[in-house]
């Protein structure tokens, strides 16, 4: 095991010019289940990372080069590799960040320190949930229960110090509705949840909620090609603002590291796109509480705030490191973290006119540069109200959202309702009018 | 900690204490040590960055006749895996269920062999192939405003014990990838290449490569945007190889099957398309993202036909699933699934699960210069940003395809930035009129279960010449 205060003062006494320490020790209690919700794996582990970087003054440049150790007997060595590796990785000098004052945001759940019990717990609630007489052609294919208990903490030469505890639990459920009559037609759904607390997580509403759409992915028919209002509600609304891989569009263009590297194309104080519907205003927010998204501070020890990324449609703020706070002249401002949307005027239910509604993708990734963007779309409604005000919403499956996110919001409306999610906090519906569905009816 | 012959073999002593140690109850029990390490070279128009990474660790796994009991710890603590061993030998045997175990015996160490060893070259050396290749992209045309080079040598290297088996493998590559920037009307666009070979040999690139690099870029940053509709299609290599990867990849991996999350169960044995097309995976190809010796759980890589001549033949495995799909789902079939070497984990700190390697369509008899002949109106797709698998629905998506225009038998310049694919998978497979001579394995990148569990792995295949493609 590594000891971090031996490191500390074997970095101290080299006397280096700066010196940056990421610890982080990550305990996971994983349970596995496969078809009908037998158990098939139970994982315990400890991963413990230990990351140094080494910086070195070189007139108006640094050289900064990182290595991981897992002895620190090997210190001595890495370090005289790393200041050779210096030479060659330089960069406009910029300054480490200094001692700050921390958040205090609650980010553990105790009784996932040690989880077992409770992951058993809700194992046996979903299964119980899936035998209920309602729900005999929905079968379990696949449940996995994911939890951590991570403790990190950075030491740096300028004095900071800080650590941070962070629990999360990941509930993964794969459903499949068979249909009646044997007629051998199945399809299936896969329900993700992540959260950092037990009392986040209600493993009856997660089974009744995703079995309701299970049947629905199960009724669902194939449909034409589509012009019109395009509403995301469910997952695809909070993933088209924080997708599962990479970063929104809207979001990539407030980093100061794409403005340095001259790939923005938002300017401070200007409109980022016209808007002829509710202008949007976007917030970085690190310090949600029990929210797996958030931290205290950033992999380099600044201190994450709160920050308005776009206001009323207007670009406001870049977050940023130190590095390039320091390159643009602004402050760093610590680890992004959930996306908050302002919510607009309108309850949800003003919107379902007549137009299409996407409750799950199968993967929302757009280019985070160009804004293109292009998803299979897992399941949608097809939503029409009649003259007495009646809303029907008929299932449909496959065809492709498609189009670009920076067009897309300039007839982009939002719901007064918001959510919180893993990652995302706002409005639980946004609807684009405009919007294109690749058919493939 | 380093590891050579003489480590190596003292730490498959060890590890063989361990297994006996766990077996006392009659249980199985395996053991995975892996070591990774790295030296990552990135450079854009601002900064380069040089980071050496490593990550080691020990994975003790259990089976007690009814689950795996797994634990994952970082280093090799004698005493800690030695303890965890003993608290696995107190595990009674539940006997519910009998794992198809490999049980030929094998001890031996497998290592990649280079052209030139990247050891052997100066940090300076790579540092100055980084920084000049980055000022070449940059400074080949004013539309470019920025460029990435990333190069990156990984070096893995695992340690896997059984009652059987005690096998080391020690894989190098050496990864280079170009990203440029350019500027367009409609916003900033890039277009990327990435290359792989097991030694240093990676950073010789061709003059014509460069240039093709350069010639995309531009014709990217004009690109328009396409009509949605079905065009008739080339699709790259890299494309191909992307479709047979989210579509018979991910579908005909076992656990997937065992699970009933894969259509492809219900067409073992059956014909899926005409006698044209195979897909096959394969670790044991030399030299790719996806290439080892042995997988996670000791069993040898070798080739798997997923798709032979049209019909579904057999799926990619891992341990468990193998053998309750053998017992329960194709016991009364006349069918029985063979093991092969895929059983795949993140790290060490993650489960095993079967996973795919080096996925690729088999080279068929056309040229692709008589497809493209062929062709009065259509596409020819080069590559995408990536996919995602429904083994279930068997809907294929891939998004970011960028494609160029093909009229009256010719490529005519003409780009198109960013469409989606889609489509029904038994009608693209049906749609498939012609498939090339040539076989390309191109792909570098990682491949997750959903959206977790990434593991390394290449796809390719040669052209494929589609029917009705659908694009958005």
């Amino acid at each position: 095991m590594v000891k971090i205060n031996k490191i500390i003062s074997l970095l101290k006494k080299r006397k280096l010019d700066g010196w940056k320490i990421s610890l982080a020790e990550i305990k996971r209690t994983n349970l596995y289940y496969t078809k009908y919700l037998e158990k098939e794996s139970e994982l315990n582990a400890f991963r413990t990372n230990v990351d140094i970087t080494i910086y070195k003054h070189l007139g108006k440049e640094i050289g900064e080069s990182s290595f991981s150790i897992l002895d620190e007997n090997e210190i001595d060595k890495k370090i005289n590799d790393a200041l050779v590796l210096c030479d060659y990785s330089t960069k406009p000098k910029f300054s480490l960040p200094v001692k700050n004052k921390l958040s205090r945001v609650s980010l553990v759940d105790k009784k996932l320190i040690n989880p077992i019990k409770h992951l058993e717990d809700i194992h046996k609630t979903i299964k119980y949930e899936l035998t209920k007489n309602e729900n005999k052609n929905i079968k379990p294919n696949n449940l996995e229960l994911h939890s951590s208990y991570l403790k990190s903490r950075i030491v740096n030469s300028n004095g900071v110090d800080f650590k941070e505890e962070k629990t999360a639990l990941y509930v993964e459920l794969t459903l499949t509705a068979s249909g009646v009559l044997n007629s051998g037609k199945e399809q299936e759904h896969v329900a993700m949840k992540e959260v950092s607390s037990l009392s986040k997580f209600n493993a009856n509403k997660f089974v009744q909620e995703n079995v309701s759409l299970v049947k629905d992915v199960l009724n669902s028919s194939l449909i034409k090609t589509f012009k019109g209002n395009v509403m995301l509600s469910g997952e695809a609304s909070s993933e088209f603002f924080a997708p599962h891989l990479g970063l929104n569009p809207l979001v990539m263009h407030a980093s100061a590291k794409i403005k340095h590297m001259n790939l923005s194309k938002y300017n401070l104080n200007k409109k980022i796109a016209k808007f002829n519907g509710d202008k949007l205003t976007i917030l970085s927010n690190p310090l949600l509480k029990l929210n797996p998204s958030s931290s205290l501070f950033d992999g380099d020890g600044v201190v994450s705030k709160k920050i308005k990324l776009i206001d009323n449609g207007v670009f406001n703020n870049y977050f940023s490191n130190k590095q390039y706070a320091d390159y643009l002249k602004i402050k760093a401002t610590g680890a992004l973290g959930s996306i908050e949307v302002s919510k607009g005027k309108k309850l949800a239910k003003a919107f379902y006119v007549s137009g299409l509604e996407i409750v799950s993708f199968s993967s929302f990734s757009p280019n985070s540069i160009s804004g293109d963007f292009s998803a299979e779309i897992r399941l949608g409604y097809v939503v029409k109200k009649d003259k007495s005000g009646k809303i029907t919403k008929k299932p449909f499956k496959g065809g492709m959202f498609t189009g670009n996110i920076f067009d897309l919001i300039e007839e982009m409306y939002l719901s007064k309702e918001i959510k919180e999610t893993n990652g995302y906090k706002g409005p639980k519906l946004v609807m684009f009018k405009n919007a294109i569905v690749s058919g493939m009816e | 900690m380093g590891f050579n012959r003489k480590s190596i073999a003292i730490t498959k002593k060890f590890f063989l204490r361990l297994v006996r140690i766990m077996e006392s109850n009659s249980n199985y029990a395996d053991v995975l040590l892996i070591k990774d390490s790295s030296l990552n070279i990135s450079r854009d128009n601002t900064e380069i960055n040089i980071d050496n990474d490593n990550d080691f660790g020990v994975k003790l796994r259990l089976f007690d006749g009814e689950f795996f009991h797994v634990f994952g710890t970082t280093g090799i603590d004698k005493q800690v895996l030695t303890q965890k061993a003993k608290e696995f030998a107190k595990i009674k045997n539940k006997n519910k269920i009998k794992l198809d175990i490999d049980k030929r015996k094998l001890n031996k160490d497998f290592k990649t062999m280079i052209n030139i060893d990247p050891s052997k070259i100066t940090i300076k050396t790579k540092v100055d192939f980084v920084n000049n290749l980055q000022k070449k992209l940059v400074n080949a045309d004013k539309k470019i405003i920025n460029a990435r080079v990333l190069y990156d040598e990984a070096h893995e290297f695992k340690i896997f014990v059984n009652k059987y088996k005690q096998l080391s493998q020690e894989i190098k590559t050496c990864f280079l990838m170009m990203l440029p920037f350019v500027k367009s009307k409609d916003g900033i666009r890039y277009y990327y290449k990435s290359l792989l070979n097991s030694g240093y040999e990676v950073t010789k690139i061709k003059k014509s490569l460069f240039d093709n690099i350069i010639d995309k870029t531009l014709k990217i940053s004009k690109a328009k945007k396409l009509k949605p509709g079905r065009y008739t299609s080339i699709l790259s290599p890299e494309l191909s190889g992307l479709l047979a990867h989210e579509s018979f990849g991910h579908g005909m991996e076992s656990d997937t099957l065992y699970k009933d999350r894969a259509q492809a169960f219900e067409f073992l044995g059956k014909r899926i398309a005409s006698k044209q097309v195979s897909i096959i995976d394969n670790p044991a190809l030399t030299g790719k993202n996806g290439s080892f010796w042995f997988d996670d759980e000791g069993f040898m890589a070798g080739k798997t036909y997923l798709i032979k001549n049209g019909i579904v033949s057999q799926p990619i495995t891992d341990m468990y699933s193998t053998t309750r799909l053998n017992n329960e789902m194709l016991c009364n079939k006349n069918y029985k699934i063979k093991r092969s070497g895929n059983a795949r984990a993140e790290s060490y700190d993650h489960k095993n699960y079967a996973r795919m390697s080096n996925t690729y369509f088999a080279p068929g008899k056309s040229d692709v210069r008589a497809m493209i002949k062929k062709i009065k109106n259509g596409l020819y797709l080069h590559y995408s940003s990536g996919g995602m698998e429904d083994p279930k629905g068997w809907h294929v998506q891939i998004q970011g395809v960028v494609a160029e225009e093909i009229k009256n038998g010719k490529l005519t310049g003409k780009m198109f930035y960013e469409a989606g694919m889609t489509g029904y998978l038994p009608k693209i497979l049906a749609n498939i009129v012609a498939v090339g001579n040539k076989l390309l394995v191109p792909g570098t990148g990682r491949c997750g279960k959903g959206h977790k569990e990434w593991v390394r792995v290449s796809e390719g295949g040669p052209h494929l010449l589609i029917k009705d493609v659908e694009l958005a």
